[in-house]
């Protein structure tokens, strides 16, 4: 876990094992004026999430020590994270992994490989533009056609 | 009383007097004496057994020679002696001789004499009434050499009366001196012959009798011999038809037989055609055979030509003598036996009634014989019936046994229950799949072997017992994809066809075939995965290099130049890691179609070992990766093969010790070829996963949940590269003590063949998930044993086209 640098804009945590991922992110969202802390297993970032309270996590699923959906769902259940906005960032694309997310309570999920500017603009988005109820509002609306696109896709499982 | 004269007694003759019959009711010369009256009470004594006799016993000779015997003594008469006609009615022959010379008895005996020559016997029989000869010399009737000879002198001849009918004459002589008959003589001598004639037609009735008897015999003995030499029904008719005319010696003589219409027809005839037969009878004859019909009796014609004979018969006839006779059975008239004489009265009433009798019986022989004949056609027919049931039931039996092998070889699970579920067939196959014996299976409820009540979800049971289905609906289930539980509590992967076999009103059974796909499931489920993990494998590097390019490429981002090479190494890492993917990718598949040739080349292991060693090195900072070069080690092998084996190898010894630590390469000589070992100090293997490590697609529990990414193909295109050269891998290993693998590599790959796989190698067809992963039975404290047999186990038809 590491601490690097300072911004008004606000605090964010990434927990990916892969540090050339964790250095992508923290290099283009401190350009956008954004504090990164990063986490390389689900266990510490869990308590580094509990310990520094960033205000939104981007969270990988395959981690060591505890995935993703584990610590997704802990921090759910945990009063003081329940609000934090959760960015998923994986290479898990399947639509069952992005329904999955979403309905644990990550209010976005972006697949890798991913454009550094989509998590920069995701983040001001989440942070700056909506609050808590927006964003809550964009989360059921994405599960919603999330499913829509499941059901497409997939006429017999529905 | 009239006394005969010596004069009027003739001269016996050898047998028969001749003389002139006494014409119409002219008296006896009679002579009556009373002196002859005491004797009364003696004749009637005589006559009393000679009575007896006749009635008594049937002996003729006996009964004759007793009454010649008897009147001679009575009538104080030299010679006593019966004559008898021939049935001709024109010979005499001696029936009994009493007081007459042997040689004469003889000579009678042997030539019959001629009527016509004794004028007495021909008076006699003419008239019915006694002669009398007083004196044989000088009687005209009498023939005077045979008087001489015989020295007769009085004559007494009377007829022998029965029914109205002269049948003989007995004749007294008396020698010598001429003899006067009293009255009572002649009445005496009367009653006697009378008494010989009943003896005597009793005693030819009784011959008659018993030689029509014999005849019938012997002609139903020819008949049932027939029959019993197995001849047909036309043969006995023939046979029938032929005894009956030479029995009552007719000439020509037919059979006739009712047909089905009720119309009579001729089935067999003697010394005719049928054809002429039929003509005969349908000219002439048909009212007879009707009439024979109608009363069920016989009917004799005696002679054609009389005129009150024959509805409608007129001269000339070809057969004036005709008798038929009824073939009666069992009451009802079936036909009729006739035989025809061209002359009239060819047959006597004894003929009549042996032609009847013989008809009954031949009709009862008919019978048999139509009985046999239908016995003997429905033999025939039961024997073919037979045979061909013989041969139905070997063709039966041979399908049988063919359908018995297939129920019992065929891959495929089946089983048969009846409508109330209960299992009655269960193949070696379904004992296989569920684990249970048909013994205890066949007569169980299907829901003990299946389990039906389990909580297992998705069993095909807890949707709705499909058998049930079949047997309400009555038509099959084609193909189900569902899965069932066992006995043994597996829950196995199956495709199903159930099927209705319709048997009995109420019954019936359903068949089902359930093939286990487990291992078509396990493969999908393996593609699936590897679909995911290949995304997944993919996307990690080129996140990685897309991140780094955009990051790089931002202009707002103010970069050092540090930080832009060292973006640039991260580009320049995940492409290698993107490489070696999808070089994996490629070898596995073209292990898989047999189109991997090693391209076999001078090789300088050491050289290549530096290169990797050095690359892994620079993308592992947190390992530290010892390799100590000694002599170059040159081999024959694949490059490029190799070096992706000891990449994987390598790759796999950083990735699976998170932690850092020391990785050593080690490689030497050995005696068959050189000797690389990899060693690490990470997480190692479980002693169970040990064996499934170098499987395709297995990933260890760290792995597969999802800790780590790999495809699960490292270690397989290992083992496979290996042994296409003709090597060895194996790995020691134990859990928190790190992992060693080691490969032997020959110095030389073995021939040029080009390396394949042999794609024909089908898993065997009873093979479960366990072969579908082959495992490597390879303990890990026997490193050098031989995993030459492992190839063809890796190799995985099913999952070729994943790839």
């Amino acid at each position: 876990m590491l601490m690097r640098g300072k911004s008004s804009e606000g605090r964010i945590l990434i927990v990916d094992d892969d540090l050339d991922i964790c250095e992508i992110v923290q290099v283009n969202l401190e350009g956008a004026g954004f504090e990164v802390l990063q986490a390389h297993d689900g266990q510490s970032g869990l308590e580094l999430a509990r310990q520094e309270r960033p205000d939104l996590v981007i969270l990988d699923v395959l981690l060591p020590r505890r995935d993703g959906w584990s610590v997704l769902t802990t921090m759910q259940a945990d009063p003081h994270l329940a609000h934090t906005p959760v960015l998923m960032l994986t290479c898990c694309s399947e639509d069952d992994d992005v329904l999955r997310g979403l309905t644990a309570g990550a209010v976005e999920y972006i697949t890798k490989p991913f454009a550094p500017e989509q998590i920069v603009a995701s983040v001001r988005l989440l942070l700056g533009v909506f609050d808590r109820s927006a964003r809550e509002r964009r989360r059921r609306r994405l599960i919603a056609w999330r499913q829509r696109l499941a059901r497409l896709a997939h006429p017999s499982s529905a | 009383m009239e006394q005969l004269t010596p004069e009027q007694t003739s001269r016996e003759v050898a047998s028969m007097p001749r003389g002139v019959a006494v014409s119409g009711p002219a008296p006896l010369p009679f002579s009556r004496r009373g002196d002859r009256a005491p004797r009364s009470e003696h004749e009637a004594a005589v006559l009393l057994e000679i009575a007896q006799t006749a009635g008594s016993t049937l002996d003729l000779n006996e009964v004759l020679d007793r009454v010649v015997e008897r009147t001679a003594s009575l009538t104080g008469a030299d010679r006593c002696s019966i004559w008898l006609l021939d049935p001709s009615q024109e010979r005499l022959l001696p029936a009994a001789l009493y007081g007459m010379d042997p040689v004469f008895t003889a000579r009678w005996k042997r030539r019959p004499l001629l009527l016509r020559d004794e004028r007495l016997s021909q008076e006699v029989i003419a008239r019915g009434q006694p002669a009398i000869v007083f004196d044989a010399e000088t009687d005209p009737r009498t023939d005077k050499q045979a008087v001489a000879l015989f020295r007769d002198r009085s004559i007494l001849v009377v007829p022998l009366l029965t029914r109205g009918r002269v049948i003989g004459t007995l004749f007294l002589n008396h020698v010598g001196r001429p003899y006067s008959y009293t009255e009572q003589d002649v009445a005496i001598t009367c009653a006697i012959a009378s008494q010989a004639a009943v003896a005597i037609e009793h005693a030819q009735l009784f011959e008659e009798t018993r030689r029509k008897n014999d005849e019938l015999r012997a002609a139903f003995r020819r008949v049932g011999d027939a029959l019993a030499a197995g001849m047909d029904l036309s043969e006995t008719l023939q046979l029938i038809v032929d005894l009956a005319t030479e029995m009552i010696h007719g000439t020509v003589g037919c059979l006739q037989l009712l047909d089905q219409f009720g119309q009579l027809r001729v089935k067999a005839a003697c010394a005719l055609t049928a054809a002429e037969a039929t003509a005969e009878i349908a000219a002439r004859w048909r009212p007879f055979s009707d009439e024979i019909m109608r009363s069920s009796r016989p009917v004799h014609l005696p002679d054609a030509h009389a005129a009150d004979q024959a509805p409608a018969l007129s001269p000339p006839v070809r057969y004036r003598s005709y008798v038929g006779a009824p073939l009666r059975l069992r009451g009802a008239t079936i036909g009729t036996l006739v035989v025809w004489h061209p002359q009239p009265h060819r047959f006597s009433p004894e003929g009549v009634d042996l032609l009847a009798s013989f008809a009954n019986q031949a009709a009862v022989a008919i019978d048999n014989a139509r009985l046999f004949s239908a016995l003997q056609s429905r033999v025939t027919e039961l024997s073919e019936a037979l045979q061909e049931n013989a041969s139905l039931l070997d063709r039966l039996e041979r399908e049988k046994e063919q359908l018995d092998a297939i129920f019992r070889n065929t891959s495929d699970a089946i089983y048969l229950v009846d409508n109330t579920l209960h299992i009655v067939a269960f193949n070696p196959a379904a004992e296989r799949l569920l684990g249970v014996p048909s013994a205890k299976a066949i007569g169980a409820s299907c829901s003990e072997v299946f389990l039906c009540g389990s909580q297992a979800n998705g069993t095909e049971c807890q949707h709705g017992c499909p058998a049930r289905k079949v047997f309400e609906q009555r038509q099959a289930i084609p193909y189900v994809e569902s899965a069932v539980e066992a006995a043994t509590g597996r829950r196995i992967d199956v495709a199903a066809s159930y099927s209705y076999i319709p048997s009995g009103p109420d019954g019936g059974f359903c068949v089902a075939i359930v093939r286990d796909i487990s291992r078509f499931r396990e493969v999908e489920r393996l593609k699936s995965d590897f679909v995911s993990m290949v995304s997944h494998e993919l996307r990690t590097p080129l996140a990685v290099i897309k991140g780094y390019a955009a990051t790089l490429l931002n202009p707002t981002l103010q970069l050092g130049p540090e930080r832009q090479t060292r973006y640039l190494c991260g580009i320049n890492e995940a492409s290698d890691r993107l490489t070696r993917l999808i070089d994996n990718i490629l070898s596995v598949s073209r292990l898989e179609s047999g189109r991997l040739r090693l391209n076999v080349q001078h090789v300088d292991l050491t050289d290549l070992i530096v290169r990797l060693v050095n690359i892994f090195q620079a993308q592992a900072p947190r390992h530290q990766i010892a390799f100590h070069p000694g002599e170059p080690l040159w081999l024959h092998a694949d490059r490029d093969q190799v070096e992706l084996v000891l990449a994987n190898l390598v790759s796999n010894a950083v990735k699976y010790s998170p932690g850092g630590g020391t990785i050593v390469v080690e490689a030497s000589s050995a005696s068959t070829g050189v000797l690389v070992r990899v060693r690490d100090e990470g997480w190692g293997i479980r002693p169970d996963q040990l064996p499934h490590v170098f499987e395709k697609f297995y990933r260890g529990e760290a792995a597969k949940s999802g800790r780590l990414p790999g495809t699960g193909l490292g270690l397989y295109i290992c083992r496979s590269i290996v042994e296409l050269h003709g090597g060895q891998i194996w790995v020691e290993s134990a859990p928190q003590r790190g992992s060693t693998f080691s490969l032997l590599l020959p110095w030389v790959p073995p021939a040029s063949e080009p390396a394949s796989f042999d794609h024909s190698e089908e898993p065997s067809s009873d093979d479960n998930l366990t072969d579908l992963c082959p495992v490597t039975d390879r303990p890990a404290e026997s490193p050098a044993e031989a995993p030459a047999e492992a190839m063809e186990q890796a190799h995985d038809a099913d999952a070729r086209q994943v790839i």
